[in-house]
């Protein structure tokens, strides 16, 4: 596979998780081309052990971690720390170009769920890894990955209902009809 | 242990809502314009240029410090001058990529761990950093042939050359700018302009000039760029930030 392939397939999977990883929107372009320069660098020794959107993940992750460090200069990261605990994959897309009203609405919701559920619910639900491949991606047995995933898509429909309950009653109060 | 089933497939649990929902934070990315751009510096960095006398180091290479960079584009400025000759004469192929060349970066460090999951294997100590050309798609470029398919390819080939170019230098001086030196943008946005004063990437350039001049203070100047920018643009993707940068700096 070319890296050309690998860009035109994977480029928008690798920007919605650098977006996802903190980067913030206008170090988009720049960010991303630092993943794709580090693929193309190690794209002759990756041995396909895993699949191709589980090392992107990883390497997306580096970079945001990089970029992090880059921005709040000495902020000490942990090494030590679980991945779980340094991912959170919550996109604040508020004032982003590319947010719709439903795109706001989904990382709102998610928002309201722990984050190792929501990591798992977008790897799975949303970048639809398969249960293997967020286990690799986030370091966590596969079954934890299937009860995180039971967790988090209660938790989804439950922040949804609410957040129903509150804009029917918001629409009451103003004397419209819900 | 099977997978459950996803939320979102035909017979999954999910609601309208839900599904709507889930898929608007798939749909989620960039631009058509921004992949191609991006495309576009990464491709000028991973892919050699051409080889032979006067061929010119990579962009993202020489961006790294505000001096080196506006030394590339100064080459680059050169380099697309030649490749426009090239193509406005169309008496001659222009010259292939070849992949024997050295890669356009700099041999690269080892990855950091976090880069090599299992399924890749550790670099040797010293060794190349990556088969680049090998592992890249080069579009070689053939002789012109006296008919119109052959010069719609040369067109075509041209101006993707073109915009690679465009965006490697405007991402150079968005590095410089973010390495703090906004007049170095500037110098470099200044020959970005001159060289494709009707390039594909007119709104980036324009956006990062107006962020440099209120990074060097020009604040007046950059005020002034900045209405005619919405005015000229009101639909860009940039205007939120050039409006936020005019107004809260």
């Amino acid at each position: 596979m070319t890296l050309e392939q690998i860009y035109d397939q994977e480029a928008d999977f690798v920007w919605r998780m650098l977006r996802r990883l903190g980067v913030p929107e206008r170090d988009l372009p720049d960010t991303l081309q630092e993943v794709f320069l580090a693929v193309h660098r190690n794209l002759s020794r990756f041995e396909w052990r895993c699949s191709l959107t589980t090392w992107l993940f990883t390497v997306c992750r580096s970079i945001a971690r990089d970029h992090r460090r880059h921005v709040h200069h000495q902020r000490e990261v942990q090494e030590d720390e679980s991945i779980d605990a340094q991912v959170d994959l919550r996109a604040d897309v508020h004032g982003a170009a590319e947010a719709g009203e439903r795109l706001l609405l989904l990382e709102s919701i998610l928002g309201e769920l722990a984050p190792e559920q929501r990591n798992v619910f977008v790897l799975f639900e949303i970048e639809r890894m398969t249960g293997e491949e967020a286990s690799q991606a986030l370091a966590i047995p596969l079954g934890t990955v299937y009860s995180r995933l039971a967790l988090a898509r209660k938790a989804f429909r439950q922040a949804l209902a609410r957040r129903e309950m509150r804009e029917a009653s918001r629409a009451l109060r103003a004397g419209g009809t819900p | 242990m099977n997978d459950p089933r996803r939320w979102t497939d035909e017979r999954g649990e999910a609601t309208a809502l839900e599904r709507e929902l889930v898929g608007a934070g798939r749909d989620a990315g960039p631009s058509r314009e921004q992949k191609r751009a991006m495309w576009g510096a990464i491709a000028s960095q991973a892919i050699p240029p051409a080889t032979g006398p006067g061929a010119a180091p990579a962009v993202g290479a020489a961006a790294s410090t505000g001096l080196t960079a506006i030394k590339g584009a100064a080459i680059l400025v050169l380099l697309g001058a030649g490749l426009v000759a090239s193509y406005r004469t169309m008496r001659g192929p222009i010259p292939p990529r070849t992949q024997s060349s050295a890669p356009a970066t700099a041999p690269a460090a080892p990855p950091p761990p976090d880069e090599q999951p299992p399924g890749v294997s550790p670099p040797p100590v010293g060794a190349p950093a990556a088969e680049g050309p090998r592992s890249l798609k080069v579009a070689a470029h053939s002789a012109p042939r006296p008919n119109a398919l052959a010069a719609a390819t040369l067109v075509e080939n041209t101006r993707a050359s073109q915009l690679r170019e465009e965006s490697a230098m405007i991402l150079g001086a968005r590095r410089v700018l973010r390495a703090r030196d906004p007049a170095g943008a500037l110098t470099l946005l200044d020959a970005a302009r001159t060289r494709f004063a009707d390039g594909g990437l007119v709104q980036e350039r324009e956006a990062l000039t107006i962020e440099a001049l209120v990074r060097s203070g020009q604040r007046a100047l950059a005020t002034k760029r900045a209405e005619a920018f919405l005015r000229d643009y009101p639909k860009s993707p940039h205007g939120a930030d050039v409006r936020s940068l005019v107004l809260d700096p």
